[in-house]
């Protein structure tokens, strides 16, 4: 194969051989997961259930964050929409697809019109804004007691069965099913998620990241652009919501504070918020820690600060980043990147 | 036929600044068009005008007949208007494959594709290869566009620009900060494009040899307005434009120089090997040069020759890599700005930067500071107020209540007042009128004959030639020749060939 021909390759795609493999390594993790019930129980399915929501709600933060380039404080305010949407659907009119679509309509509408102001900033302004639309949502959550139940929660959110065109109703009362439903839509999303950072559109939020004006003078209206992106986000952030309130059979206002906004940050950051995966990653994590520490102290923060320290300082592209430059270092194939003639850039100063 | 663009009376003010002040003109399709002026004629803000980055107060700019003047930027770039940036504006990021093929994406309406990989959209690989084989880009494909000397990422700017398939195309500076070696190709490249006719270009350049070989039509900015437009032959030849360039008007006033006295005078300055880059951009290349106490010394050369980097990089505000600097025998190479400035060393940039907000007595005084006993004591008021009589005059009012000469006269004030053993100036006349550069020259002449020796940096030569007992003239980074002031005044032909605009030659 000539030179040339292998960084046409390269620009397609990998090649078949270099894609069979990660594709291998990703169906076995979905059988795996979905394959657990055979042998987990209670606890281990309710834990891996609050996992995958997690990793769902830090991917929906993690397309505006590693992609886009805009770090959000405010996406409990999605997350808490959705979960609190599906808590009231699920309550009035108990079908869980039912709960969960309207959850989600209901997070992306609120992302549309947070969205509108936020996307006119960046950087810290942008954070700010979203932080400040955060708090607004959540002392509505907290103060309007007659809809949400104030600081006691709503509750009593059935896990209403699904009920699917073609399928009869599937009780969803088992942990074992439900959890087999949080992993499929989690799956479905995450693969959605996946198609979407690898289409144009994907490829437009990375410019936008590195370079917002250009992305104007390229022709393209970014602030649309972040919009969809914002949107899009939330509705993800707002899925995880929906998946919550039926797992938990309650929601609190907690969802909806800036602490839970902190949440997709910590596990993007922890998993690596460049990498597609990191965030998943992190949220494996995040929850890891918080329960074994748990047992041990109260103390849990404590640790996942020290924990949050040490990757900020040492691993600058968290976990997955980290990994990847290690494995690269480690295996010394073909390097990516040969650009010939030309004498290595010169590092800035 | 309408023409492709038509601006008319277009206004842009910054605060007091007219920055653009009532351009008019139109570009046919087809000749190259080259826009040239001093710094801070209002190039760039014309350009930033015309392609949406800014908006005017007053004006029109119609685009093939459409009026454009409130349309937002990426409207623009989809009507067939589109730009370069001065400053590489890539993606770093990105591969360069990616970079070219955000814009086709753009063009083609295809940008907002959510369900399918970027690369299996029809046509896009291809394209991106030929717009990368078009600009010598191939072999880069696959390398992120941080990865790329600055040249090579000069190409990628103007490939990124050109992939929008422009009608009429800005390029600002596009040979800025590019090698000697370099601006060849960028420049064949160009020459190249512009014949197969698709695109019209529209050059912001200093580079003169680039301007005459390129153009068709010159127009010549000169403090927000049309100084001049016509063809080149025209503008060589334009008395305003070599005023502009040469500041032929002040007449040749001779100095009473103390050249002789300064040659025996010891080095207060010697500067040697002086290398300083600006990121991946090596500007100045082995920069060497003295000044000696009570001497006035001029460095001559036209814009982006590294004039001011050579003064950032004495002051500490760019480090030079490598070289060493010696004031008064020791070494201040590396120090960091304040460090400097303390070891007598005064800068006036540019752009002047006096307090705005504070009163000239106020501007003056934050400045002052006790001194150890040096040639004349330290400076005071009473001091500066018998060298600047005018700021005297004006000592109660704000920093921004001051026209731009004024401003200039405190910056120069405001340095003294540290006490200063040697000034650095920044093109100290620029932006003058010649009543005030006259005065200004006289003004110098006396501070150094207070004992302060002084390094100007200018693009006016007969300026510095008529206050300077020697001159430097830097080109690319490179001291190209040094001469006494003496022999300047009286043979001005000798420093043509590396500042007039007439003497280049096409080719």
């Amino acid at each position: 194969m000539s030179g040339s021909a292998g960084s046409r390759a390269a620009v397609g795609g990998a090649s078949a051989a270099s894609r069979a493999w990660p594709l291998a390594a990703w169906a076995v993790v979905v059988a795996g997961l979905l394959l657990f019930p055979l042998v987990g129980r209670g606890f281990a399915l309710f834990f891996l259930a609050r996992i995958a929501i997690l990793a769902l709600f830090a991917m929906g933060f993690n397309l505006l964050f590693g992609y886009a380039g805009l770090l959000s404080f405010g996406h409990a305010a999605f997350y808490s929409a959705g979960a609190y949407t599906a808590g009231f659907i699920l309550k009035a009119y108990p079908s869980l697809l039912a709960g969960v679509v309207g959850g989600v309509v209901v997070a992306s509408l609120l992302g549309l019109v947070i969205g509108f102001f936020c996307v006119r900033h960046i950087d810290i302004y942008f954070a700010m804004l979203t932080l400040a639309f955060g708090m607004l949502v959540f002392s509505l959550v907290w103060k309007w007691v007659a809809l949400t139940g104030g600081d006691n929660g709503f509750i009593g959110i059935p896990r209403a069965p699904l009920v699917l065109p073609g399928v009869g109703p599937v009780s969803m009362t088992p942990i074992g099913h439900y959890y087999e439903f949080v992993m499929a839509v989690t799956i479905l999303t995450v693969a959605g998620l996946w198609r979407i950072v690898q289409s144009p559109f994907g490829l437009v939020l990375r410019a936008l990241r590195e370079n917002p004006e250009r992305v104007e003078f390229a022709g393209i209206p970014m602030r649309r652009y972040r919009l969809t992106a914002f949107v899009l986000s939330a509705a993800v952030a707002g899925l995880a919501g929906t998946l919550l309130a039926p797992l938990e059979n309650t929601v609190g206002p907690e969802t909806a504070h800036w602490a839970t906004s902190g949440e997709p940050v910590l596990a993007s950051l922890l998993g690596g918020a460049s990498t597609f995966t990191g965030p998943i990653v992190g949220a494996v994590l995040l929850e890891l820690i918080k329960e074994v520490v748990e047992r041990h102290t109260q103390y849990w923060l404590l640790a996942m600060g020290t924990v949050l320290v040490i990757l900020v300082l040492g691993f600058r592209g968290g976990v997955v980043g980290g990994l990847g430059a290690l494995l690269r270092r480690l295996r010394p194939g073909p390097t990516p990147q040969a650009a010939p003639a030309d004498p290595p850039a010169a590092t800035e100063p | 036929m309408s023409p492709l663009l038509r601006v008319e009376g277009l206004v842009k003010a910054f605060g007091e600044l007219r920055a653009v002040d009532g351009v008019s003109f139109e570009v046919e399709a087809g000749p190259v068009t080259c826009i040239i002026g001093p710094n801070g004629a209002g190039k760039t803000t014309l350009v930033n005008l015309l392609t949406g980055r800014l908006l005017p107060d007053r004006g029109r700019v119609l685009f093939g007949g459409l009026d454009i003047t409130w349309a937002p930027a990426h409207a623009r770039v989809r009507l067939g208007l589109s730009r370069s940036f001065q400053i590489n504006s890539v993606f770093p990021q990105l591969t360069v494959a990616e970079n070219v093929a955000v814009p086709i994406l753009a063009r083609r309406g295809q940008s907002a594709v959510l369900g399918r990989p970027a690369w299996t959209v029809a046509g896009l690989a291809e394209e991106v290869g030929r717009v990368l084989a078009e600009w010598r880009l191939e072999p880069f494909r696959d390398a992120p566009a941080s990865s790329l000397s600055h040249g090579t990422q000069r190409l990628l700017e103007i490939a990124i620009a050109m992939a929008t398939r422009p009608r009429l195309l800005f390029l600002d500076e596009p040979t800025a900060g590019l090698s000697p070696g370099e601006k060849p190709q960028v420049l064949a490249e160009l020459r190249r494009v512009a014949s197969a006719g698709e695109t019209t270009f529209v050059l912001i350049e200093h580079d003169m040899d680039i301007v005459f070989s390129l153009a068709d039509r010159i127009i010549v900015m000169h403090r927000g307005r049309i100084l001049a437009d016509g063809a080149p032959a025209a503008i060589r030849d334009d008395r305003g434009v070599q005023e502009v360039y040469l500041g032929a008007a002040l007449g040749a006033q001779a100095s009473p120089a103390r050249a002789g006295e300064a040659a025996g005078a010891p080095q207060l300055l010697v500067v040697a090997g002086l290398n300083t880059f600006y990121g991946q951009s090596h500007v100045l290349h082995d920069v060497s040069l003295t000044v000696r106490e009570g001497e006035v010394v001029g460095l001559l050369g036209r814009n982006g020759a590294g004039k001011t980097t050579t003064l950032r990089s004495l002051i500490g505000l760019t480090p030079p890599r490598s070289g060493r600097v010696l004031l008064a025998g020791k070494p201040i190479a590396g120090l960091p700005p304040h460090a400097i400035a303390a070891s007598g060393v005064g800068y006036v940039p540019e752009d002047r930067r006096i307090f705005r907000d504070l009163t000239v007595t106020d501007n003056l005084l934050v400045a002052q500071r006790a001194q150890e006993d040096r040639a004349g004591g330290p400076w005071s008021l009473d001091r500066v107020w018998a060298l600047f009589p005018d700021l005297r005059a004006l000592a109660r009012l704000r920093g921004d209540q001051l026209s731009g000469g004024q401003q200039k006269m405190l910056a120069i004030a405001r340095a003294l007042m540290g006490n200063p053993r040697l000034l650095l100036l920044d093109e100290p006349s620029e932006g003058l009128a010649p009543g005030v550069v006259r005065t200004l020259a006289e003004t110098l002449r006396k501070i150094r004959d207070e004992g302060v020796a002084i390094l100007l940096a200018e693009q006016n030569a007969v300026f510095a030639a008529l206050v300077a007992d020697r001159v430097y003239v830097l080109e690319n980074g490179r001291i190209q020749m040094e001469e006494s002031g003496a022999v300047v005044r009286a043979h001005p032909e000798v420093l043509q060939r590396y500042l007039a605009v007439e003497g280049t030659r096409v080719g």
